[in-house]
Parts: C-alpha cells; sequence; structure tokens
C-alpha cells in the first residue's frame, strides 16, 4: 500500500510541483513594464484595440464582498481581448486585512489588490507612496466623482480606482406592508421609532433584523450617523481629528450609544440577532418575520432577485433614526482597487483599469450587480425606481459624511468596536468603556503613527 | 557510523524556518514595530506590561486559554481512555468502532466549524431542532452566541474532534500491555476497578504522558477552533491568546502581538517540561 | 458471569452511542449534499426528496475542485515524504548516538512541537529564501512544521530497534548512507507511515500558512477553496455540503486505508520513547 502511495505521489505529483515552480519563474523574467509589447499607453480608453494578446496573469487580491460577479464577467472579456487573466484571489474578510499587511509589509504584494479608502487611512494603512502606483494621470480619474477621488488620494495624487455607489449609504428599509397594517409611517424622530418597533414587536413580528454574527455590520449603527452629530455639536469632529476632544468626553456619542443599547435591552433585534447573519438578510426580510433592517438602498430589488415572489417595491426607506437623525449619511470611501508598485505588469493592471471604467462596462457593471443603483461616475443610466428618487428627495437635502471616513483612525479599529458593541449587547460593557476604548486604540495608532496632534 | 548531517539537513530546515522566525519575534516584542513606522524602536518591556496591566484584555484571553487548555485535556484523556479500554475489549463491530471514532480528528478545522455552526444554530440547528423534537424546549440554547454557553460550545467542539486521536494513541498503549498481568490478577479475582487502578493506569502511563504532553501544546496554542466557530465572540467572551494575537496584527501593532506570542511560548515550555517531569516521576512512584 | 455479560452489554451501547455522535455531523452533511438549495436550508436530517447529483459538478467547477485538490495533494505528499526522510535520518542519529551535543538537539528540536509560528517574521524568512509565493515554499514550510513531532516519535521507535543491526551492517562493509538505508529504514517502515498519514493529514488540514504565503489563487489547496465558496455560497448550504464532501473524502480514504498503520505505528513508537 505504502509503495503504491508514494509512487503515486512522486511520480505523478513532482510534476506538478515543478511546473509550479516554471509557473513562478515565468512571472519573475523581465518582460511587462518596459517590453515594447506592453504598448496601449496610459491613455489607452479602448482597451480593445489592443493589437497582440498576452499571456500574463494579473494576481487580485480581495476581501469577500468586494467583488462582484458582474466584475468577474467583465474580467472574462478582458482577458478574451487581451489575453490578460485576472487570477481573483477573495480573502475572507475578518483575514483580510492581516493578509494584505503581511505581503505589503513583504513586498510581495499582488499585482492588484482591494482596500477601502480613506483620506485619513491611504498613508498609515497601506502606506500608498511605497507600495501603490500613482494614477493621478490616468483617464478615468476625470470622469470619477471627485468625492470619492478625495478618498482615493494622497498628498495630492491618486492612488486607486473606486467603482461603487455613491447612494449605497446605510439606511433603514422596512417592509410598507407590515407598517400599513399596523398604522405605522416612517418614524420622523427616535421617539416615534420607539413607539413603531413597540408596536411592531406586540404584533409578533421582530421590528429590526441585525446579523451581529458577521462582527461588522452592528457597529454601523454607531459612526454611520456622523452628519447627525456634526448637526448637534458642530465643530466635534474637527476636534477629534486635531485631538482635542476625546470620544469618551462626548456626550451625543455616548447617547447614541445608549440609544442603540435602548433597543437592544428592549428586545427589537429578537432573539437571534447573535446567530443572524448578514448574507441571510435577504431572505429574513421576504418571510415578514422581520420589519426593519439596516442596509443600501438596493435591499429590495436583491430581496425581488433572491425569492421568488417577493417585490422590491414592497419596501421602503428612512434614515437611522437614532439621536432623531432625519440627514442622510454619505461614504464615499469605498473598496478600492489600488495597483501594486512590486507589480511587473503595472501597464497591464492599468489597462485592466481603463478597460473596467469604459462606459459601456461600467453600466454592464451597474445593470447587472443588483446592489448598485447607480455608480460614482459620469454618464451611467441609473437604475432609482420612485421609492429611491423620493428617500434621496426627502432625506438628500442635507448630508454629511460618517464618522469613521471623517474621523481619523476610526475605520482601523471596526471589528475591535464590533467586538465592544457586542459586548455592551450582553451587558458586560456600558457605552462610556466603549468610547474609552476608541480613545484607547485611536491614541496608540496615532502614537505609532507619530502623529503631530498626539505629541 | 552515526554521521552528523543525518541530523543537519532537519535541524537547518528546523532552525531556518521556525527558530529564526521565533527568535526575531522574541526580539521585535522588545520594539515598537508596527505598520505605520518604518523606524523600529526599542522600548524595553513595554509590551509585556501592556499585556500583563489589568486594564487591559489580555489576561482575560490568557485565563480563557487555560481554561481551554484544561478543559479539553480532562476530557479528552477521560473519554479517549474510556473509548479505548471498551475497543480494547470484547466488542461487537470493533474496528468499525475504530474507524468511526477516529474519523473526526481528520477533517480539516475550518470544515468542523462550518459544519457546527449549522448544527449549533438556535433557530433550525440540529441541536435545538432535536431538543424540541424530544420535548426539550426549555433546553434549547444559543450555543454559540450566549456568553454562558459559546466557550463551552467551542470546547465541545474541539472534545469532539479530538478524543478519537486520543484513544488512538492509548489503544496502542494499552495493547503493549502484556496479558500475563491480567490472567494473573484473574487468578487473584481481582475486579474491573482493582486492575483498572493497580495494572491499566499504571502500565499506561507513558502513553497518558504522551496524549497529555501532546494535549496540553495544542490546548495553548489553539487558535483555529476558535477562529471558525466564533471568532473570540461573542464580545470577547471566547478570546484566547491566539484570536488577540491576530487582532493586535490586524490593528498593525505587530510589537504588541510578537510579545504575546513570546509570553505564550514561554508558558508552553514551561508546562510542558513540568508535566513530562511530573508524569515520569508518576510512573516511577 | 451475568456482571460480565452485562458490562459487555453497556459498553456496546455506550461505544454505539458515541460512534454515532462522531457520524452524525457528517451524516449531515452527506445527506444536504444531495439536496435542492431550498430543501438543505434549514440542513435537517429529513432525506432528500430526490438525489441531486448534479451538486457535486457544480461544486467541481465553481469550486475549482480539481485544481486545489492536485495542490493539497503535492503539498501535503511531498511535505509528508521529506519530513518522514530527514525525520528518521535525524531520529536515527540522535538516538543511536547519545553524546551531550545530541541530547540538547534533541530536545531542542522537540521543543518545536510547541514552538508557536510567527506568521510576520516568517514572511522575512520565506523572501530570503526565494520561496515567497511559491509551492515549493508551502512543501517546505508543512514538513518543518512535522518534523519535531515526527522525530519525537521516529526517536522512540529507533530506540526498539536492535543494535546489532547496525553491527551487521558494519560488518558487511555498509556505509552509513547504505546502513541507514538498506538496513534500518525497513525496519522503521511501520513507524514511517504512522509519521506519513499523520503528516498528510495535518498538513492536508493546514489554511493558514498557503493565505499568507501564496500570491494567486491557482496554488491554493483544498482547505482554502472551501472557505472561499463557503464565503460565495454561504446561503447555497446543499453546495457547502457537496464541497465539504469532495474535500473531506481524499482525508477519509488516506485515513481508511493507512489507519491499521497509525495504530501499529504508535504502539511500537511514540509509547515506548
Amino acid at each position: 500500500m505504502k509503495k503504491a502511495l508514494s509512487l503515486v505521489l512522486l511520480t505523478g505529483l513532482a510534476g506538478g510541483l515543478l511546473s509550479g515552480c516554471g509557473n513562478s519563474g515565468g512571472d519573475s523574467s523581465p518582460q511587462a513594464s518596459g517590453s515594447p509589447t506592453s504598448a496601449p499607453s496610459q491613455a489607452s480608453e479602448t482597451a480593445s484595440s489592443a493589437p497582440a494578446k498576452k499571456d500574463i496573469t494579473l494576481s487580485y487580491l480581495a476581501s469577500q464582498d468586494w467583488i462582484k460577479d458582474a466584475e468577474m464577467k467583465l474580467a472574462e472579456k478582458f482577458e478574451e481581448q487581451t489575453g490578460i487573466h485576472i487570477d481573483y484571489q477573495i480573502v475572507p474578510s475578518d483575514q483580510y486585512s492581516n493578509v494584505l499587511k503581511a505581503k505589503l509589509a513583504s513586498g510581495e504584494a499582488p499585482d492588484i489588490f482591494g482596500g477601502q479608502s480613506g483620506k485619513f487611512d491611504l498613508g498609515p494603512l497601506y502606506d500608498v507612496e511605497n507600495n501603490a502606483v500613482d494614477l493621478s494621470g490616468e483617464e478615468w480619474v476625470q470622469r470619477e466623482d471627485p468625492l470619492f477621488v478625495e478618498q482615493t488620494s494622497w498628498n495630492s495624487k491618486v492612488y486607486a480606482l473606486t467603482i461603487w455607489d455613491p447612494s449605497a449609504s446605510w439606511i433603514m428599509v422596512y417592509n410598507k406592508p407590515l407598517f400599513a397594517k399596523l398604522g405605522l409611517s416612517a418614524p420622523k424622530s427616535y421617539e416615534e421609532f420607539l413607539k413603531a418597533c413597540e408596536a411592531i414587536k406586540a404584533s409578533g413580528v421582530t421590528p429590526i433584523y441585525e446579523p451581529v454574527s458577521d462582527g461588522w455590520h452592528h457597529v454601523l449603527w454607531f459612526p454611520e450617523i456622523g452628519v447627525r452629530y456634526e448637526q448637534l455639536e458642530a465643530g466635534l469632529a474637527d476636534k477629534l481629528i486635531a485631538n482635542q476632544e476625546k470620544f469618551e468626553n462626548a456626550a451625543v456619542l455616548e447617547q447614541s450609544l445608549s440609544q442603540f443599547s435602548e433597543l437592544v435591552q428592549k428586545g427589537y433585534f429578537g432573539e437571534y440577532a447573535f446567530s443572524n447573519t448578514y448574507a441571510d438578510t435577504e431572505k429574513n426580510m421576504a418571510d415578514g418575520k422581520y420589519a426593519m433592517t439596516l442596509y443600501n438602498i438596493g435591499l429590495p430589488a436583491q430581496i425581488e432577485k433572491a425569492v421568488p415572489g417577493s417585490k422590491a417595491s414592497d419596501y421602503g426607506f428612512f434614515p437611522i433614526p437614532l439621536m432623531d437623525n432625519q440627514s442622510l449619511n454619505v461614504n464615499p470611501a469605498a473598496p478600492s482597487k489600488f495597483i501594486s508598485s512590486s507589480s511587473k505588469h503595472i501597464e497591464e493592471a492599468k489597462q485592466y483599469f481603463s478597460f473596467l471604467t469604459e462606459p459601456d462596462n461600467l453600466q454592464f457593471l451597474l445593470d447587472n450587480e443588483p446592489k448598485f443603483t447607480t455608480l460614482n461616475f459620469k454618464d451611467v443610466k441609473a437604475k432609482f425606481n420612485d421609492e429611491q428618487r423620493a428617500f434621496f428627495d426627502t432625506y438628500g437635502q442635507t448630508s454629511g459624511t460618517v464618522y469613521q471616513t471623517a474621523i481619523n483612525y476610526v475605520n482601523p479599529q471596526w471589528m475591535d468596536i464590533g467586538k465592544d458593541m457586542a459586548a455592551m449587547m450582553n451587558k458586560q460593557m456600558t457605552p462610556k468603556d466603549i468610547l474609552k476604548n476608541i480613545d484607547k486604540r485611536r491614541d496608540q495608532q496615532a502614537k505609532t503613527a507619530g502623529d503631530s496632534n498626539w505629541k | 557510523m552515526y554521521p552528523f548531517y543525518f541530523i543537519a539537513i532537519a535541524l537547518i530546515f528546523y532552525v531556518a524556518f521556525a527558530v529564526v522566525p521565533s527568535l526575531m519575534g522574541i526580539y521585535l516584542s522588545f520594539t515598537d514595530w508596527n505598520s505605520y513606522a518604518k523606524a523600529i524602536n526599542f522600548i524595553g518591556l513595554d509590551n509585556y506590561r501592556t499585556i500583563f496591566s489589568s486594564d487591559e484584555n489580555y489576561m482575560h484571553g490568557i485565563r480563557n486559554t487555560a481554561v481551554f487548555t484544561v478543559a479539553t485535556i480532562v476530557l479528552k484523556t477521560i473519554i479517549g481512555l474510556l473509548l479505548a479500554l471498551m475497543v480494547n475489549r470484547g466488542i461487537r463491530m470493533k474496528s468499525f468502532h475504530r474507524v468511526v471514532l477516529f474519523m473526526p480528528s481528520v477533517i480539516p478545522m475550518l470544515v468542523v466549524g462550518i459544519i457546527f455552526k449549522s448544527i449549533y444554530e438556535p433557530q433550525h440547528g440540529l441541536i435545538n431542532e432535536a431538543l424540541r423534537a424530544i420535548g426539550l424546549s426549555s433546553w434549547t440554547q444559543h450555543w454559540l452566541s450566549d456568553v454562558r454557553w459559546a466557550f463551552k460550545s467551542v470546547i465541545a467542539v474541539d472534545v469532539w474532534k479530538g478524543a478519537g486521536y486520543i484513544m488512538v494513541i492509548l489503544l496502542a498503549g494499552l495493547q503493549a500491555i502484556s496479558s500475563s498481568y491480567y490472567e494473573a490478577a484473574d487468578i487473584d479475582g481481582a475486579g474491573f476497578w482493582k486492575k483498572l487502578r493497580y495494572i491499566t493506569l499504571p502500565l499506561l502511563m507513558p502513553s497518558l504522558t504522551v496524549t497529555t504532553v501532546l494535549n496540553l501544546l495544542y490546548g495553548l496554542k489553539i487558535f483555529d477552533t476558535v477562529y471558525v466557530l466564533t471568532n473570540g465572540g461573542p464580545g470577547y467572551a471566547t478570546d484566547v491568546v491566539y484570536t488577540q494575537v491576530f487582532s493586535q496584527f490586524s490593528l498593525g501593532s505587530y510589537g504588541v502581538g510578537t510579545a504575546l506570542i513570546t509570553v505564550l511560548f514561554v508558558i508552553m515550555t514551561l508546562m510542558g517540561f513540568f508535566a513530562v517531569k511530573l508524569m515520569s516521576r508518576e510512573e516511577q512512584g | 458471569m451475568k456482571s460480565k455479560r452485562l458490562q459487555a452489554a453497556v459498553a456496546n451501547v455506550a461505544i454505539g452511542a458515541i460512534s454515532l455522535i462522531a457520524l452524525i455531523p457528517i451524516l449531515l452533511i452527506v445527506i444536504n449534499a444531495f439536496k435542492t438549495g431550498a430543501e438543505a436550508s434549514s440542513m435537517s436530517f429529513a432525506l432528500p426528496r430526490s438525489f441531486r447529483f448534479d451538486n457535486f459538478a457544480t461544486v467541481v467547477e465553481k469550486g475549482k475542485l480539481g485544481r486545489s485538490f492536485l495542490n493539497s495533494f503535492a503539498y501535503s505528499g511531498l511535505a509528508a515524504i521529506f519530513c518522514i526522510l530527514f525525520s528518521a535520518m535525524a531520529a536515527f542519529a540522535l538516538s543511536r548516538n547519545r553524546s551531550r551535543l545530541n541530547r540538547m538537539l534533541y530536545f531542542f528540536i522537540i521543543l518545536g512541537i510547541a514552538l508557536p509560528l510567527n506568521y510576520f517574521t516568517l514572511i522575512d524568512v520565506m523572501k530570503w529564501t526565494h520561496l515567497m509565493n511559491t509551492r515549493a515554499g508551502i512543501v517546505v514550510l508543512y514538513m518543518v512544521t512535522q518534523i519535531p513531532f515526527s522525530i519525537f516519535i521516529l526517536f522512540g521507535f529507533v530506540g526498539g530497534v536492535p543494535k546489532e543491526l547496525d553491527e551487521a551492517g558494519v560488518i558487511d562493509g555498509c556505509g552509513p548512507v547504505r546502513l541507514f538505508f538498506k538496513v534500518i529504514f525497513p525496519v522503521l517502515r511501520p513507524a514511517a507511515v504512522t509519521v506519513f498519514i499523520l503528516a498528510f493529514l495535518n498538513t492536508w488540514n493546514e489554511f493558514l500558512l498557503p493565505l499568507y504565503y501564496l500570491n494567486s489563487a491557482q496554488k491554493w489547496p483544498m482547505t482554502l477553496a472551501v472557505y472561499n465558496f463557503f464565503g460565495q455560497f454561504q446561503q447555497s448550504w446543499n453546495l457547502v455540503s457537496a464541497d465539504i464532501i469532495l474535500t473531506i473524502l481524499p482525508v477519509l480514504i488516506v485515513y481508511l486505508l493507512g489507519q491499521r498503520f497509525i495504530i501499529a505505528g504508535m504502539t511500537s513508537g511514540a509509547v515506548k520513547g
């Protein structure tokens, strides 16, 4: 038995290993950037006219949920046209930042890597000046929404391409027939929201679907309404950035967390919040067992697609109601694509970005991704329905940036805040404890980053 | 006749890929190494002070790791021993049971995590469904998301996966015990317990040493079981040292992360050393 | 006599129950792998209305299982073979020549069972050795992680091999290499098979090393492919189940074929050490 096994292993698979080595040898051969075959210059908008097909593989590291199926289809088309294959490595979101950091630190980054944009984070998190390629000269930068470009810039240079839905704010999505049956309308204050929840709970339906098990979703409730904090206490954001104020001492922040905690303690998240998963949102919302959830404006379309017999028009929207918020929370920071400066195929990667941002391809992406309703590029045809348009007409008048993008050193500790908030839901921490921890982690990051405001 | 290069090949690989990174880690644990700054500065024992300071959560992780280790050693040893005793005796379908009982330990932990997340699921997971079906609805629990149950549930999965492995090692030990001892005991009219106490356990001591040391080192290093089931949650309820190491790394505080690994290594070496000493003394006594 | 029979009955029932507990989660996966997506969404023991074999085809195609299977097989197989070879040689020399230095080296290597990996500093070593992002690098790392425990098992086993064999070999004019390969290694075979199987199974189940040290999904082993698959299809439990079955089938087969060696090897190796 042993003989047979080792024989198979040795003969069959040593070959596999060798071919593997050959592969990596091919990667390191000096072609790419300087060679004449990689002709299409940065301005090449029409990648389809690329002359010769190349046998090149671009490795692309991204976190789960960042690469849409439609983008993978586009990548196949790209390969048909150019011969350049995109090798997607989708890493589970909870390991992503570790894996990416390890690879950046080693100088062994993949050709393209994903990363959350954010004007405060680009330097400290990704060290873009060393790790990423300057994309300022690319043609598509001119067509991209300037707000998004700002979030992908560091020291006035653009380092990443963002293709995302600018209307993808996290807002409350509610079941309209259910609200109507109970004589409820979209709440306009926290008080009204509590009353609505109470009525829904009394009717035997769980008011809110909250997938805590994913670790990141329940955090949204707190930093997303930065716009409201700024209305209630003007200048707070600037003070926090300049380290003249601590999270711990900001009454509005503590109150906001207390209200979140109140929702939990009153049982509005139901019995199963801790085991609910984000991926099951559509199913559970369609079932009618839950009345509301915190999601993007694209959720109704997703429900209609995922669950036969459900209708997108059954769902309405209102902003996160904590702290009586009635304004729209906007986050121009989004999952973005960087080209690694150590890549041997920088031109090909740029070519891929140009291909993705061709108007037809952007439209294809938008039309085939149910989560997107519009894109952060000029001249795409948005697919808002009446309900969505009405929402933006009502609440879009006043808007502001979410805290994880407006305040430095918040976004990197997202998952830690998630653990703290989960502990608060279990009554093991108080809102004050959470704020103290946020301060502590901000201090730690700021000091190690050598931030002059922390000296 | 026994040239040094026989040892050297394994030794070189081991030193290069296991010892050197660890030594680098120990050195870096005395620095402020992090993902934000390029310069690395020596900061003495600061990272260790952070770990052992009372307003941090690390002691909680170390405590949890200790609880996990002790609980899994005790449970796996007892269950593994019982199984080995049963499988070694006149049981029907002996080899079937041996195969089946060892099976969980060959399944990847990642897969075990996925399966048990579904089994523990409170609404339609297998366990709660089964409890409801036999009229014990009040026993249903949120196995992985209730702070009171999460850690116990994680430990249970680890025992499910590991008990068969321990059984196999102990079984090997049992089979090495000469049957003449038992025959002599039978003549003296010794019962099952007497034989267990005076023949089986003492003679099994070398095997028990092996399993205990293996379980000990495995338990202290535990990461994947916790990671795939709860990732330290809910909140920090099931955090162990290694999950904390990873969250330090994701915050970019490599210095604190490596210091934690170093603390773990020191604990493991000491415990492993004492375990071997202790058990070899018992063996002689 | 009566109590003996009662004892046996109790033992039979008890072990049956425990075996059932060991089996249930696996059976659950098997049953659900044949269901439709809707049927499998509650992951129950209800039998599928009709057997959907196409789930497996879907999984093989979408999960890129063929490729990752070959990768896993190569990584674990080669790592286990090199591991046995180097560990057996080291264990042989360490056990036979118990000089002060060698005793120290033995404990130094055994310490490795307790050595926690430092993923970040290891990257530097991988870069210096040009093994980062290579398949060979993963084989080396897998081998290294298994060496300490393998030497631990083989060391005990070598102790049980009579020294007279060496002497006979020397009289026949064997050099150390010939002595080892012609005389000693064949005697070590049962233990070597044990070590091979354990090393193979351990590395087959590992997923963090390739996640950190490989740069291409084409080089990913099976565990990572499952991880990735679960991330993408976690709503489709039927597909996830099918994926899991195809992943654990090879290890179960290796185990079933080799299980008698595991017990045999452990009897003579680890325990007597």
